[in-house]
């Protein structure tokens, strides 16, 4: 019994069942669309941002000397820490309760040799103990569990216990370069360096892990260093995957005969503490106790310290946006279509309703609440659609490959919980707005006109 | 004044010097002119004249549902030009019932739900339970308590009109208008419904005035207003009777 407006506009529903089926499954589908567009654009997203902060040794916040990031390159001794300055540093970071660990930041350039052949390599330097808890971290758990660092050999952390010389982790790409795809543990433990003739046909590069690195001192000499290649692993990225090593960072300070490092990556226990940390870390830095060297404090996200996700966010943001209009606004122009129909075809009824004693006010409140149930019902079905959807994407585990990065991604979606209420509001409010659109422009009539017995 | 017995000496419905045009393109048609009429309490009355002669016209002014040119309307001592919006609203839903020609009852709502209508925006019923019972009262007054449950198309024409006199009646008007209500039926529906409102006017006090070009029906009524090209040529009532 319609003894309100909400049971009468249900009932009212039933009229023009197909119309209103075809425009419910235009909501239903149109909200599925963008859930599944939604999943898609978060998977990506926290991915990405997980990869840069966690398995790319950014941080939530790099720090630098003044200009470090740009110029430590071209200037690594102008634009670097002392010790003394990075015990300052270090001092206030273990203080600060904000702060759930942090790392030195070091990397060089140079060659990398298997006797016989020599390539460029880009080198970054990481403390052993951090990788380990970078790759347990529960945001690398949940976001890229499929990343595993190092494809073959042992981690660093371990093969420093295990080696008597210094250690380096290649790249799949420049072992495949070098010949030095079989890592330490694959070979006898008492086995004799041999030494490389380059002449023979026998490929003698592969009988060894070790490898030689050549490079400039920042004492201005040479640098020089033997090791032994302990693990192969991807940076995820082809560009890089060419060039890149990682070594424990007390090596590559040694193999560059300097203390000095580049700056620091800060994880942070709450990543929502960025901003106050950045700008009361600061003010910190350069308080009165401390030398007055100016910093730079980077977030994360700062497109100078990680254009690959930078790039990456603001052209999938762009997509998204992009398809995601257009969605809402087929769904808009199919609901604007509907109830103008719906309101022409009823123009006699609301010249009844209005002939009873229905108030305009009280007329646009029933069809407002026709779309609202409509259009509930809807958003409900589009909602149970999307997420089985993503559910049977996500067990048919397909493959790609995205632009640039090496090997293939699973393609894994993940609903945004938060984004598919503000897009479920959305498309409700939208609809409550062109349902208000046609009834109101329909209630300005006479209602004489209305019920068409004026003659007129 | 009224002299009829049952009929009330104040008028319900007042018009004086009504005129209402209309343009269709470079033409202006006036539908009523210079019309003078009143309609009091228990009066029972048809107004005849042929299509387009301006019956539905009058009607809609005196529904507040149309607004005329210039001249008064007064209903119930209010003059409605004074009204806003939503109180001819509240005047249409308490003191004036409407019965259509094409009855515009809501289809996926049953006999009951239709009569109650009205009723949802009606701010003198209190309760759902004195809802409830003047819905009842009305559809045992058509006599359609045996479908009350009965959607309009499980309905001849006749328990259609009668589903609409019921609607118009839920929220006990003082004055029902109905617009040629047996145009769209047959003669002996026509007459039956006819014998409907007759009774219902006798035994309610409603005051009813109704269109239509039917002649045969003009026997069955006591007093006749004859309309021509918009004027009201001819009274045979008790305003009439009484000489005013």
């Amino acid at each position: 019994m319609p003894n309100s407006f909400w049971g009468l506009a249900r009932k009212n529903l039933r009229r023009n069942l197909k119309r209103n089926l075809t425009t419910g499954s235009a909501i239903a589908f149109g909200f599925a669309g963008i859930i599944l567009l939604g999943a898609y654009s978060n998977r990506v997203d926290n991915y990405i941002r997980v990869y840069t902060i966690y398995a790319a040794h950014t941080g939530h916040v790099a720090l630098f000397a003044k200009n470090g990031l740009d110029k430590f390159g071209f200037e690594p001794k102008k634009h670097s820490f002392s010790k003394q300055r990075q015990l300052e540093i270090e001092g206030l970071l273990k203080n600060d309760s904000r702060v759930e660990m942090f790392e030195p930041r070091f990397s060089g350039v140079g060659l990398i040799s298997n006797g016989c052949k020599s390539i460029p390599f880009s080198a970054v330097g990481i403390d052993p103990q951090i990788e380990e808890k970078l790759m347990i971290h529960p945001e690398v758990k949940r976001w890229t569990p499929q990343i595993e660092s190092i494809k073959k050999g042992v981690k660093l952390v371990d093969a420093v216990k295990i080696s008597s010389v210094a250690v380096v982790s290649i790249t799949q790409k420049v072992a495949s370069a070098l010949g030095k795809e079989k890592v330490k543990t694959e070979f006898d433990t008492g086995a004799a360096v041999k030494v490389v003739d380059c002449e023979s046909s026998v490929a003698l590069p592969q009988s060894d892990a070790s490898v030689q690195f050549l490079g400039n001192s920042w004492q201005g000499g040479m640098a020089a260093l033997d090791a032994d290649v302990v693990s192969i692993f991807s940076t995820g990225f082809d560009e890089t995957d060419f060039s890149a090593i990682r070594m424990p960072l007390s090596v590559l300070q040694s193999f560059y005969d300097t203390e000095r490092v580049a700056g620091y990556s800060v994880w942070l226990k709450e990543a929502s503490q960025l901003k106050s940390f950045i700008q009361t870390f600061s003010a910190a830095l350069n308080g009165p106790s401390l030398a007055p060297e100016p910093i730079d404090l980077i977030p994360w996200y700062d497109e100078s310290l990680s254009p690959y996700y930078a790039g990456t966010i603001q052209f999938l943001n762009a997509m998204v946006g992009f398809v995601s209009s257009v969605l809402a606004l087929v769904v808009l122009f199919s609901v604007l279509n509907s109830t103008t129909l719906t309101v022409l075809e009823r123009t006699s009824e609301i010249g009844m309703y209005r002939s009873i004693g229905f108030r305009k006010r009280q007329i646009q409140t029933l069809f407002i609440q026709e779309s609202i149930w409509l259009s509930g019902f809807s958003l409900g079905i589009g909602l149970i659609s999307g997420f089985v959807f993503v559910e049977m994407i996500n067990r048919m585990k397909i493959v790609y490959h995205p632009p640039g990065a090496s090997g293939g991604l699973q393609l894994v979606l993940v609903a945004n919980v938060s984004a598919i209420f503000v897009w479920a509001v959305v498309l409700l409010l939208l609809t409550i707005w062109s349902t208000r659109f046609s009834v109101v422009n329909k209630l300005k009539w006479q209602i004489s006109d209305l019920l068409g017995g004026s003659g007129r | 004044m009224s002299n009829r017995p049952g009929v009330s000496a104040v008028p319900i419905i007042e018009l004086k010097n009504v005129v209402k045009s209309y343009r269709l393109g470079e033409v202006v048609i006036t539908a009523v002119k210079k019309a003078n009429l009143q309609l009091h309490l228990g009066e029972f009355t048809a107004l005849i004249g042929a299509s387009g002669s301006g019956k539905s016209t009058l009607l809609n002014i005196i529904g507040c549902i149309d607004q005329a040119d210039s001249g008064i309307v007064t209903i119930g001592g209010s003059d409605v030009k004074q009204l806003s919006d939503n109180e001819k609203s509240d005047l249409r839903n308490q003191k004036i019932g409407f019965i259509f020609q094409n009855f515009n009852l809501i289809p996926v709502l049953d006999v009951y739900e239709n009569v109650e209508l009205p009723l949802l925006v009606n701010g003198t019923v209190e309760s759902a339970r004195e809802r409830n019972d003047r819905v009842l009262e009305a559809i045992n007054d058509v006599e359609l308590s045996s479908v009350i449950h009965h959607r309009p198309d499980q309905l001849s024409g006749g328990q259609r009109q009668r589903v609409a006199i019921a609607r118009a009646l839920a929220g006990r008007p003082s004055l029902v208008l109905a617009d040629e209500p047996t145009a769209n039926l047959d003669s002996e529906t026509s007459s039956k419904i006819i014998d409907l409102m007759i009774a219902l006017n006798e035994k309610k006090k409603v005051t009813f005035l109704f269109s239509t070009h039917d002649e045969r029906l003009m026997s069955r009524v006591k007093r006749i207003i004859h309309i021509k090209d918009g004027l009201l040529d001819s009274d045979s009532g008790p305003a009439h009777e009484s000489g005013t």
